[in-house]
């Protein structure tokens, strides 16, 4: 409709507010798509500039309130928006044509919404129906490879284990550099979304840049993850929807070759140490006949998977509901990890007679349990079960003489001679024993609960509200069993002869987040060319962390489990208190305000600005310091919709730009982290002799202060080809000043390093993401999309006293000109052919050397565990009721030291008989002058260790291709089921992380970017079978 | 209008007013600053326990330590142990390694730590006003200990960390007597400076303690005697051989006999205090000094560090050495003279009541006297009188009385004692400061035997006068401290 008389359009306004409550009547109407003529469900229809609306029913039907002249505004996934004035007809049938993504919903901050259209802001989207019916417990592992510029990396095969997210780049050194992660209008805790319903969630929305996400900003200096969970309609009749899936896990293809029970005994006989030492053929035959244990296959397993889901939703005129339930079972695959949730939900909302009042509550309660492995990473012989399954000796029988499989080993419990010698060769039998007594497990419940209204209590005013709350309290109980072998060494006493041994810990936290936020909204349209909306905001945060804990050493074998297994501290033995127990109890509490603005402005749809300004103030930071002032503009031109781009094949294209700053207070990156900064403080502690003593604890710095990111966007949204082609190119400069860091400072201090506001770092990069429909028509439907992005992070200033290098010792550090996460090694060069050692390069880049001097030969080799690269792409190919649809994501030009590997290279001296298997590779080492080969001398310096803490001998491209997803589905044709109550059926059947590429000489090359891989738990492959009946 | 604007005001109202200062000024349960950490003696008391509690020359484990970790890895009493992944490799090798974890590190970080701890704790008391004469007096003891304690600490310092402890204008170490703001940068001071700064805090702190109280009693608090002992060592090292430190030599051998066999191995499992002047104490929850050789205990496959050959050769030499049976655990096996099968477990610290691997570390003993006392009359001229003085302590830990053989030249005599201090103190922390200080005079440096440098394929020299010997000032501390020098060499 073009209306070019902007004096009726005035008199229409006028009236139609005016004279609204006279002239209201019903309209009613149904809604049908262009493609097929059936009813769509579900399509939006609101009166435009006004919050009443509502959404079509089972038949494509609505009936809403309007009056003459008013737009009613038909809106639908997938579809054009349709807009139609009201004229003297109470009927108002619409046929909506597909395919056009143009308008489709955008979530923006606060709770506001927008479309791809009009929004100025870079902000990815990603619906959560192509993420439904994956088998990961963490629904953020599913958005892996979905959205530029995003990196989830779990780095982890613990089901519901907490990934590390950046948008963007890494943007503090100390601070946090997570994004904020919104759930139905709450900030909620970023590293805890194991108890959450991945299928309650609508959609995930992605703000990147300033101009979305710095509203947020005292807490979005890295972005933010908004997301919405599912809804019900009004008008709409009872609906169920189940679905069930089974399936197994296990674990990746191995690209390395172990050693078996003979190579490994003649690996000992020619180096002459160990149990292979001066054996002969038969006899190493014999050994080798008795057992060739694959540790992988004993600790690793195949795991299985169920879940259930039911889902309700019913509405009627002025209520709607949600109602969600869960029962979520994954074990993991190695033994001793398994994960379960059951969760509930319910989503409620609500409005008035006359739609002038509306609210929601969203209520979810969830129980999770987790069993788990600790120490993976660890160096501890007895402690990391990854590293016995990587690395226990094949001749190592798993079996008892009975021929049951062990769990011991045959070692009696305290027996440190059994498994302390020969280089501790019998630990996969601790470990073995350790998981199949001893108990590690985290019981979860988890409130999330948010409530908004909104009030429209004068013309073209709106009040809000917003608030909400997220609780987790967590169980934690550990309990090293009495009788596991390592139980008898637990007690604190000369010769490990205490009578009870064993050890029974539990940890219970809880974290209370509230967090209220009103506002008042301004909004109207002018000459129906300028659409302003102004808001201002106040929000209020408190955080509450308590906890308890206790340690008990000493427990009764008869009664492990609860504190009747208790032994007394009072007892006595051998004149001192074996047992007493060590308990703690603690809090912290944290705070935020804010008062903060935004202006909303757009000039016949095809121009629009939108500027944001707000004061937060932190208790992190003392008096001038306190309040941060932060601010943004976005503006955003609809180059398409110009009169001279007529015929020019653009369906839109749209140029958006935006600059802001935003803050991090959370100056050591937890949420309860870096609490009192500013202040000296003593504690009583331990001191001299069994006293207590009063030390100094943490040394002040008053001038800390709001860390600030500086964003700068610039972007396209284009569709083309009657929109088959659609996507988006953004370029950013993020630059992160006053970095928390610390500062070096002289040690006569006590401390060598205070936190401090120093330096600057850079995040610059380009994304580009691409949505491309192939081929459509009634049968077949043919789609692709892909998603990339390149991010280069350079340290711009490091503090002063550095002389702009920061290296603590390990095998990175901070350099000026430098990537975060940068390794800064000696350059390993091979082996000498003349006598078997390691030769190097000085830092020079010319001289060849065997001596390794860490001290001086380090250089920055530009290989970071950051990666660069990253993106991800899906295919999805539909014919009629069947589809198959692929994900992938890829990272690359990430580094990761593999000390794994190294483990199984190990040649250095005395290490033959270290109670490790090798690689096969070992039998090339250097042996005789000439020999040209990669591994240097059995007898050779250099560990292990050495060689990953000082030089890049096994720094590996991390760079992976992962198919993360493939699903195979057919929904059942709805004539098949007219009769029945049964409204739509789909089976399907579906693969995590089927297939990797990847040089990574490991189990699995993806990290949460941690600098060195040893003795991790691998993300496993997951098949699972699925199907989901509406009724 | 008017009616839109008084409700949107009465709403803003509603919405906005709520209280907030909880959201904007929030402190921490249990924050202790300063006025509140001291204000009774008891509270001094108890900082002075944090200041010992500090010092820490046993601390460190797994291939990384203070100063008995640095003194066996950098010299000549260990070999690698079969239970070693490596542990120590780079330091044996003499690696130029000064970052986070080095020895220099560790020694450097935890001596001005203590400092540090001291200093606060004085700043504090000289905050606070005490009337009552016998808290005076519980205040000037406990001073006292502080002074003497960061003596002890500097002393530390200024051995590892000075090229030459006569070259008055060399630079030494810092001399911290006060509670640094963080901003601030700090040059070493030299010899001389440092050498009066010690001096000083020994006097003042002789002059305060309470010879009444009750701690004087025990050897693991600082008494008048430690402090003579202090004064003693830093007297021999600035060269200072003269009658007064002879005198102060006699007056604590007089004090603190030389322990028989009995004593001797009772002294090593804490049960026995005839010569210990001064002992760090150890209790359950302490850092066990066991594991800077063990994993878990002393027992085989178990050390990932062991007593070098050519040490055990030493030891054995003396027919019924105490020194031997001390050291050498029963457990270890011997398979021949400098066979690399050896398995030799280090028995120094075998545990305690207060745990596995926990036991006191004794500082100073009356041995440590004895043989000072034989190293001054040596360098004195009188070659009998030390002889026989490194002869009465050989009686003592052989059990048998024998004569002695008086020393040709002061050179055979400074071997003799270096030789005597490496049985007598291994794994106490002492020998690669021996080798630095006596070393020079007699041109030896670190000669290991290949059985024992191949046991790690480290190098197995460190040439006499090596710039190695001088640790090197930390990385970290020249990162914070863009004033201070490094030493030569590095």
């Amino acid at each position: 409709m073009k209306v070019k008389n902007y004096g009726l359009v005035l008199v229409l306004l006028f009236l139609s507010v005016t004279s609204s409550f006279a002239q209201e009547r019903t309209i009613t109407g149904k809604v049908t798509s262009a493609e097929d003529g059936m009813p769509l469900i579900g399509v939006n229809v609101i009166v435009k500039g006004t919050s009443r609306g509502q959404q079509t029913d089972f038949d494509g039907g609505y009936s809403i309130q309007a009056s003459t002249g008013e737009t009613l505004v038909f809106s639908y996934l997938g579809t054009k928006t349709i807009e139609r004035l009201i004229g003297e007809t109470s009927t108002i049938d619409v046929i909506m044509e597909a395919d056009n993504t143009l308008d489709e919903v955008v979530v923006v901050a606060y709770g506001g919404v927008s479309t791809l259209k009009k929004n100025p802001a870079a902000i990815s989207t990603v619906k959560a129906e192509i993420l439904e019916d994956r088998a990961n417990a963490s629904a953020l592992q599913n958005l892996q490879g979905q959205v530029a510029g995003l990196n989830i990396a779990t780095g982890s095969g613990q089901p519901g284990e907490d990934s590390t997210i950046i948008l963007r780049g890494a943007g503090s050194i100390n601070g946090n550099i997570e994004p904020l992660f919104i759930v139905d209008g709450i900030p909620v805790d970023e590293d805890n979304f194991r108890s959450i319903n991945p299928n309650d969630i609508e959609t995930f929305t992605v703000l990147k840049d300033a101009g979305a996400a710095n509203i947020y900003g005292n807490r979005a200096a890295n972005g933010a993850i908004v997301i919405t969970t599912k809804k019900g309609r009004y008008n709409e009749g009872m609906k169920f929807r189940y679905s069930a899936a089974y399936g197994n896990s296990e674990l990746q293809d191995q690209p390395f070759e172990l050693m078996n029970s003979t190579e490994i005994l003649q690996f000992q006989r020619t180096n002459n140490a160990g149990l292979g030492a001066g054996l002969t053929d038969s006899e190493i035959a014999a050994i080798a006949a008795q057992a060739n244990t694959s540790w992988a296959d004993v600790f690793f397993r195949t795991g299985r998977t169920e879940s259930h889901d039911l889902t309700m939703t019913s509405g009627g005129e002025k209520s709607n509901n949600f109602t969600s339930l869960q029962y979520f079972k994954q074990d993991g695959i190695f033994v001793g990890s398994d994960f379960q949730r059951f969760s509930l939900r319910n989503n409620f909302n609500g409005k008035t007679e006359d739609e002038k009042f509306n609210y929601g509550l969203n209520l979810f309660l969830a129980f999770s349990e987790t069993n788990e492995l600790d120490n993976a990473g660890s160096g501890s012989t007895f402690f990391n079960p990854f590293s016995a399954a990587l690395q226990g000796l094949p001749y190592l029988s798993i079996y008892d003489a009975d021929g049951s499989q062990t769990i011991d080993g045959g070692i009696t419990p305290g027996d440190a001679n059994a498994i302390l010698s020969n280089g501790a060769t019998n630990f996969p039998y601790v470990l073995l024993n350790s998981i199949a007594l001893n108990t590690d497990r985290e019981e979860e419940i988890k409130i999330l609960a948010s409530f908004n209204s909104e009030w429209n209590f004068a013309k073209n005013l709106y009040a809000r509200v917003q608030m909400g709350a997220d609780l987790s309290t967590e169980s934690r109980l550990e309990i090293l069993h009495p009788n596991s072998i390592l139980g008898p060494f637990q007690a604190n006493v000369i010769g490990n002869q205490a009578q009870f041994g064993g050890i029974h810990e539990e940890t219970y936290t809880r974290d209370f987040r509230f967090n209220v936020s009103p506002s008042i909204s301004y909004s109207n349209v002018f000459n129906d060319k300028h659409d302003v909306t102004a808001t201002a905001y106040f929000e209020y945060s408190k955080g509450f962390l308590d906890g308890i804990d206790f340690d008990q050493t000493g427990l009764d074998p008869r009664l492990v489990g609860t504190g009747t297994s208790f032994i007394p501290g009072t007892t006595v033995e051998q004149g001192v208190n074996p047992y007493i127990p060590v308990v703690n109890s603690f809090t912290s509490e944290v705070g935020n305000l804010s008062v903060f603005g935004t202006l909303d402005y757009e000039y016949d749809g095809r121009y629009g600005i939108s500027a944001g300004i707000r004061r937060d103030n932190s208790f992190r930071f003392i008096e001038d310091n306190a309040w941060g002032t932060f601010w943004s503009v976005a503006g955003r031109w609809n180059i398409s919709d110009e009169a001279f781009m007529d015929g020019s094949g653009f369906d839109l294209l749209k140029l958006r730009a935006s600059h802001g700053v935003s803050g991090n207070d959370r100056i050591t990156g937890g949420y309860y982290g870096g609490l009192n900064q500013t202040r000296s403080l003593y504690v009583a502690g331990t001191g001299y002799n069994g006293s207590v003593s009063t030390v100094v604890s943490q040394l002040e710095n008053r001038t800390l202060k709001w860390e600030e990111t500086t964003q700068t966007n610039i972007g396209i949204d284009f569709a083309i080809l009657d929109n088959k082609l659609s996507g988006s190119v953004d370029v950013y400069n993020k630059t992160t000043d006053d970095l928390f860091q610390n500062n070096q400072i002289s040690l006569i201090n006590a401390t060598s390093t205070i936190q401090s506001n120093i330096g600057s770092l850079v995040n610059e990069g380009i994304e580009l993401a691409l949505n491309y429909r192939v081929f459509s028509d009634e049968d077949w439907k043919i789609s692709v999309a892909a998603n990339g992005s390149y991010n280069e992070n350079t340290i711009e200033q490091l503090p002063p006293s550095t002389n702009g290098l920061v290296n603590t010792g390990g095998s990175t550090a901070l350099g000026e000109g430098q990537a975060l996460g940068s390794y800064y090694l000696v350059r390993y060069l091979g082996v000498n052919p003349s006598n078997g050692n390691p030769l190097f390069l000085k830092a020079d880049g010319v001289t060849v050397t065997e001596t390794l001097d860490a001290a001086n030969d380090r250089v920055f080799l530009d290989k970071s565990f950051y990666p660069t690269w990253q993106g991800g792409f899906s295919t999805d190919v539909r014919y009629k009721g069947f589809e198959l649809s692929t994900q992938w994501s890829f990272v690359a030009d990430v580094w990761l030291n593999n000390l794994d590997y190294a483990d199984l290279q190990e040649v250095s001296v005395g290490s033959v008989n270290n109670g490790r298997n090798r690689s096969v590779t070992v039998n090339n080492a250097w042996q005789t002058p000439g020999d040209i080969t990669d591994i240097p001398r059995v007898g050779s310096t250099i560990s292990s260790v050495g060689y990953i803490n000082s030089t890049d001998r096994y720094l590996e491209d991390a760079s992976y291709l992962r198919l993360r997803n493939i699903t195979f589905a057919y929904t059942i044709p709805t004539r098949f089921l007219e009769n029945t109550p049964i409204s739509g059926v789909r089976f399907y059947l579906q693969g995590e992380n089927l297939l990797t590429f990847t040089k990574f000489r490991g189990w699995d090359p993806e990290s949460n970017f941690r600098a060195t891989n040893r003795g991790q738990f691998p993300t496993p492959k997951i098949y699972t079978f699925g199907a989901t009946i509406n009724f | 209008m008017k009616k839109y604007i008084l409700k949107t005001l009465s709403i803003a109202a509603v919405l906005f007013m709520v209280s907030c200062e909880d959201a904007t000024e929030v402190v921490q349960e249990g924050e202790l600053n300063e006025e509140v950490a001291f204000q009774t003696v008891a509270d001094l008391q108890s900082g002075l326990n944090g200041a010992y509690a500090a010092y820490g020359p046993d601390f460190g484990g797994n291939g990384a330590g203070d100063a008995i970790y640095t003194n066996a890895i950098l010299s000549d009493n260990i070999k690698a142990g079969q239970a070693s992944n490596g542990q120590g490799a780079q330091d044996y090798s003499y690696f130029v390694d000064f970052g986070g974890g080095s020895p220099a590190s560790a020694i450097w970080a935890n001596r001005y730590a203590t400092i540090n701890r001291v200093n606060r704790v004085l700043r504090a008391m000289g905050n606070l006003t005490f009337t009552v004469p016998s808290e005076i007096t519980e205040v000037n003891h406990i001073k006292g200990q502080l002074l003497a304690l960061r003596a002890l600490a500097h002393l530390d310092l200024f051995e590892y960390f000075t090229v030459d402890y006569q070259d008055s204008d060399a630079l030494a170490v810092i001399n911290v007597d006060f509670v640094p703001l963080t901003s601030d940068a700090f040059e070493r001071n030299t010899v001389a400076e440092t050498v009066a700064f010690i001096n000083a805090d020994l006097e003042e702190a002789n002059s305060l303690i309470d010879p009444s109280n009750t701690t004087v009693s025990t050897p693991i608090y600082i008494n008048n005697d430690v402090i003579k002992a202090l004064q003693i060592k830093l007297a021999i090292d600035t060269g200072d051989f003269g009658n007064d430190v002879l005198t102060k030599a006699n007056e604590l051998l007089a004090a603190y006999p030389l322990a028989n066999q009995a004593q001797y191995a009772a002294m090593f499992f804490d049960g026995d205090i005839t010569e210990v002047i001064f002992k760090l104490a150890r209790v359950n929850g302490d850092n066990g000094v066991g594991g800077l050789f063990y994993f878990n205990q002393v027992m085989p496959s178990d050390g990932f560090l062991e007593m070098s050959n050519q040490l055990l050769n030493e030891l054995s030499e003396l027919p019924n050495d105490i020194r031997r049976n001390v050291n050498l655990a029963p457990a270890s096996t011997v398979v021949g003279l400098n066979d690399p099968a050896n398995e030799l477990l280090i028995n120094k610290y075998p545990g305690g009541s207060g745990g596995l691997q926990v036991n006191d570390i004794k500082l100073i003993r009356s041995s440590e006297i004895q043989l000072i006392k034989a190293e001054i009359q040596a360098r004195n001229g009188a070659l009998g009188d030390a002889a026989q003085t490194v002869q009465d302590l050989r009686d003592m830990r052989t059990g048998a009385a024998s004569p002695s053989t008086p020393y040709a030249t002061l050179d055979e005599a400074l071997v003799d004692i270096l030789d005597e201090r490496r049985k007598e103190f291994c794994f106490e922390g002492k020998r690669f400061l021996d080798l630095k200080r006596i070393g020079p005079d007699v041109g030896l440096g670190v000669s290991r035997l290949p059985v024992d440098c191949g046991s790690f394929n480290a190098p197995c020299n460190l040439a006499v006068n090596d710039f190695r010997f001088t640790l090197a000032i930390p990385q970290n501390e020249l990162d914070g401290n863009n004033a201070i020098s490094q030493n030569p060499g590095y």
